[in-house]
């Protein structure tokens, strides 16, 4: 603080520095009401619920979870969103790595400066206006009525940020390591998997962890490939749990947590990398 | 070693969205052989009246949310950019939205929202007030808007903020040393230093906001399916209902189209008007 605020007088500090910390706890009250709410209709009476919406459950109802679970046929939702999410990012990440260390590193500057504006146009087009001839391609492909269209898309969704990461990444490390291993012989190919990816590792793992965030919460691209019940992913399950059981706000509620828990614990974990990851996606 | 990328990207992504200028001239219905029809989808999308206010709704969808979105960012921003462990809490706490599913962010404002469950009316009785015209926030034509533009907002908030906190971490401390020697404090300072300083950033946070809000479909195909009576209805849940509820693929490519074209022209002018504001202020 500067000299200006030492100047105050006593009671104006003493304002500042009880008052302020209360605005932000305030604040942070107010903005995690939804979230705060979410949890605890999950835990409430199915009755109870309508009556008191906002109170303490008597009894913690735990039977929400069990319920949403068997009748909002989690296991299946769940196994369809953990191979939506692993395939496209599995896919997105190896294909991204290897272009982006092209962008990166290409002799040929114009070439690797048109390809990278190129992918970062991807982060602009939206989705929804290729949407009809994607399904059509995707029938013409004989591909609806499985996952793979779920994974194709969501692949080329998630190239655009995973190549810009990994290409800033790229160009951050000094070329005489590879220049070395490249006098040793080794290809280029060679020198991508066994000298680079392992100095990039960060913003490997900062790109994986955003694209799987937003591939597991898509809704459109399986609202579209993915609408009949075998081949649902997890926000689809929500959905339709909430339109079948449209008085159960309990059970729906513990579906809600049940779907993002998983994203939050990983938030939890590596929050830094995920804010810090997004910033970077919005700022180039 | 691009080849890989280029297929799946241009494969999945450019395209087909390329190939909607192609099925915006046919009558295809996703099923039998379409017709090359000229320019008659545009035709009768210039007389659409439905078309046209999905369009006027989705510009008041964007501009509430991506107005609310800026100010409240910014302000929490400004709120929370020191150091200490109430604020490094405060900020993971009001991101974390950001991470959840639309579907998940839809439901807790549905339940929010639902009549039935009235938790609108319970929590204005807890500050004393008894406010009837928000009973069916999502089933009232006036409501219906401004409801799920709260949802949006509150999901993103966070998101806009750390943008902000980007831009406020890069504005040099020298700069507010220099200020308060020029006698700069409170209003001062934030007016004549931070905010124009910031200017480059709110140009990037708008964006962003744009882009997100001008495609908007989840959110409002989850709460209200573009209803009451299509009050809520944006560009894209017509376009949806267009192509997959009344099998007019063309109809949906040509709405697209000028969809696609529309948010790349607003984005466009709103970087051109920022850049000239920048020349302008040196």
């Amino acid at each position: 603080m500067t000299g200006v605020d030492g100047a105050r007088r006593p009671t104006a500090r003493r304002a500042h520095t009880v008052l302020y910390p209360l605005a932000v706890c305030l604040v942070v009250v107010l903005l995690s009401f939804p979230t705060l709410l979410m949890l605890l209709g999950s835990l409430q009476d199915q009755t109870a619920i309508y009556v008191d919406p906002l109170g303490l459950p008597d009894v913690v109802q735990w039977v929400n979870y069990q319920r949403a679970w068997d009748l909002g046929g989690l296991p299946t939702r769940f196994r369809n969103s953990v191979i939506s999410a692993v395939g496209s990012v599995a896919l997105s990440t190896t294909t991204g790595l290897a272009a982006a260390y092209v962008c990166a590193r290409s002799r040929a500057h114009r070439a690797a400066a048109f390809l990278s504006a190129f992918f970062a146009l991807g982060l602009v087009i939206p989705i929804q206006s290729g949407i009809v001839p994607l399904f059509l391609e995707m029938r013409w492909l004989g591909l609806n009525g499985t996952l793979a269209p779920l994974i194709l898309v969501n692949a080329a969704l998630q190239l655009p940020l995973t190549i810009l990461l990994l290409t800033a990444a790229i160009k951050g490390i000094p070329t005489e390591i590879e220049d070395a291993a490249s006098v040793d012989g080794a290809g280029s190919l060679r020198i991508l998997v066994s000298v680079v990816t392992p100095l990039v590792r960060p913003a490997l793992i900062t790109a994986v962890i955003l694209a799987l965030v937003t591939v597991w919460n898509d809704y459109f691209l399986a609202l579209v490939f993915a609408s009949s019940t075998d081949l649902q992913t997890l926000p689809l399950g929500l959905s339709s749990f909430r339109q079948t059981f449209s008085t159960d706000w309990p059970g729906a509620l513990a579906y809600s947590v049940i779907v993002a828990a998983p994203v939050l614990l990983l938030y939890v974990l590596l929050q830094r990398r995920i804010t810090d990851g997004m910033v970077a996606g919005a700022l180039k | 070693m691009v080849a890989p990328a280029l297929v799946v990207y241009i494969g999945f992504l450019v395209f087909p969205v390329a190939l909607g200028l192609y099925y915006a001239l046919t009558n295809s219905d996703g099923i039998s052989q379409a017709d090359f029809i000229g320019l008659d989808n545009f035709r009768e999308l210039a007389g659409d009246d439905n078309f046209r206010s999905a369009v006027w709704h989705t510009v008041q969808f964007a501009a509430i949310i991506v107005v609310a979105q800026n100010v409240g960012g910014l302000g929490i921003a400004l709120l929370l950019n020191r150091a200490g462990r109430l604020y490094e809490v405060a900020r993971a706490v009001i991101f974390a939205p950001v991470l959840l599913s639309t579907t998940v962010v839809a439901l807790i404002w549905g339940f929010i929202y639902s009549p039935l469950a009235g938790v609108l009316p319970q929590l204005f009785a807890i500050v004393g007030l008894e406010v009837t015209s928000l009973d069916d926030v999502l089933g009232a034509t006036s409501t219906v808007i401004p409801g799920i533009s709260a949802a949006v907002t509150w999901q993103f908030l966070g998101y806009v903020m750390v943008i902000y906190l980007a831009g406020l971490k890069t504005i040099p401390t020298e700069l507010y040393e220099a200020a308060a020697l020029d006698g700069a404090v409170g209003f001062a300072r934030l007016r004549y230093v931070t905010l124009p300083l910031l200017r480059p950033t709110a140009s990037v946070a708008l964006t962003i906001a744009l882009i997100g809000n001008l495609r908007l479909f989840d959110q409002v195909w989850l709460m209200s399916e573009g209803g009451p009576a299509g009050a809520s209805e944006t560009v894209q849940t017509a376009i949806y209902r267009s192509a997959f509820q009344q099998s007019r693929f063309g109809y949906a490519a040509a709405q697209a189209v000028i969809v696609t074209v529309g948010i790349f022209a607003v984005i466009l002018t709103q970087r051109a008007l920022f850049a000239r504001a920048e020349r302008g202020a040196r």
